[in-house]
C-alpha cells in the first residue's frame, strides 16, 4: 500500500507511551465501539470507522499517511452487546 | 532493564461488581511497530498470556508488505481466539515504554476477517520475556531473558 511509510521511517512511539494513558476516559467513552486511529503523540483521535479496513479508508479520504497514527479499539459500553 | 507500561483504561458505563464497584477496566495493552518489508504499521495490542500466538490482522500484514500468498495456514488457540485459523509470517516488532527499546524478529499469525486488537501471546513475543503483571499497581513490566533474539 503506497500510504505506509518505509521500514527506516519508524514513528518514535515514545510520546504515545507516555501521553496515551493519559487520553480523558469522557473523551474516549464517545468512540466505544469503535476502531480509531490516534496520532503520534498519542493526544488526539484523528479517524474513526467499524473496522481495521474501514479506518484504513478514512485515513485515505482523510490524507493521513498509516505512518502517522497508532491504530486502537475502544470496547463497548458493558451492557451494550458487540455489533 | 524493562520495559514498563501503565495499564490502559476505558469507561465501561456501570459499575463492576467484581472490581469493587468501579466504573473503568484496566487492561494491559502496549503500542507495538510492526515492520514488514515495505512499510510499517502501529497499533495498540493486548499482551494476552493466555494466547498461544502473537496476532495481527492480514489486513496489517497487507499494509507492510507482508506476502501471504504462501504462507502456511494453523489453528492457534486462546481464550479470545478460540482456534481461530491463522497464516503464519516473519515480521519485525518493536515495543518501547518511552524510555528503553526492545526490537525483535519473530513469526506472528494473521487472522482473517475482523480482529479488533493485535495480541501479544507467547510465540513471537512473550517467550522472550519475563512479564511481571502488576495487578495492584495496574502496570506491566517486561524483561528481555536468554531467549531474546533482538538488539
Amino acid at each position: 500500500m503506497s500510504s505506509t511509510v518505509q521500514p527506516r521511517e519508524i514513528p518514535d512511539l515514545g510520546p504515545y507511551a507516555k501521553n496515551r494513558p493519559n487520553f480523558p476516559l469522557d473523551e474516549l467513552a464517545k468512540y466505544a465501539g469503535r476502531q480509531v486511529a490516534f496520532n503520534l503523540d498519542g493526544t488526539r483521535i484523528v479517524a474513526s470507522a467499524d473496522d481495521w479496513g474501514g479506518l484504513e479508508s478514512e485515513l485515505k479520504r482523510l490524507g493521513i499517511d498509516l505512518g502517522e497514527v497508532v491504530f486502537s479499539y475502544v470496547h463497548p459500553l458493558e451492557g451494550h452487546p458487540p455489533e | 532493564m524493562s520495559l514498563r507500561f501503565r495499564y490502559r483504561h476505558e469507561r465501561t458505563g456501570r459499575m463492576i461488581l467484581s472490581l469493587g464497584g468501579r466504573t473503568v477496566r484496566p487492561r494491559p495493552i502496549v503500542g507495538v511497530t510492526l515492520i514488514g518489508p515495505t512499510g510499517t504499521v502501529v497499533a495498540d495490542a493486548l499482551l494476552d498470556s493466555g494466547s498461544d500466538e502473537t496476532v495481527f490482522p492480514e489486513a496489517a500484514a497487507k499494509s507492510v508488505g507482508i506476502d501471504l500468498s504462501s504462507a502456511p495456514t494453523f489453528r492457534a488457540s486462546s481464550v479470545v481466539l478460540q482456534a481461530l485459523p491463522l497464516r503464519l509470517a516473519t515480521a519485525t516488532l518493536r515495543l518501547t515504554d518511552g524510555i528503553e527499546k526492545r526490537e525483535w524478529t519473530a513469526w506472528i499469525g494473521l487472522a482473517p476477517g475482523r480482529m479488533h486488537l493485535p495480541i501479544l501471546g507467547f510465540a513471537g513475543c512473550l517467550q522472550y520475556f519475563t512479564t511481571t503483571f502488576e495487578g495492584e499497581r495496574e502496570a506491566v513490566e517486561l524483561t528481555v531473558n536468554g531467549l531474546y533474539p533482538g538488539v
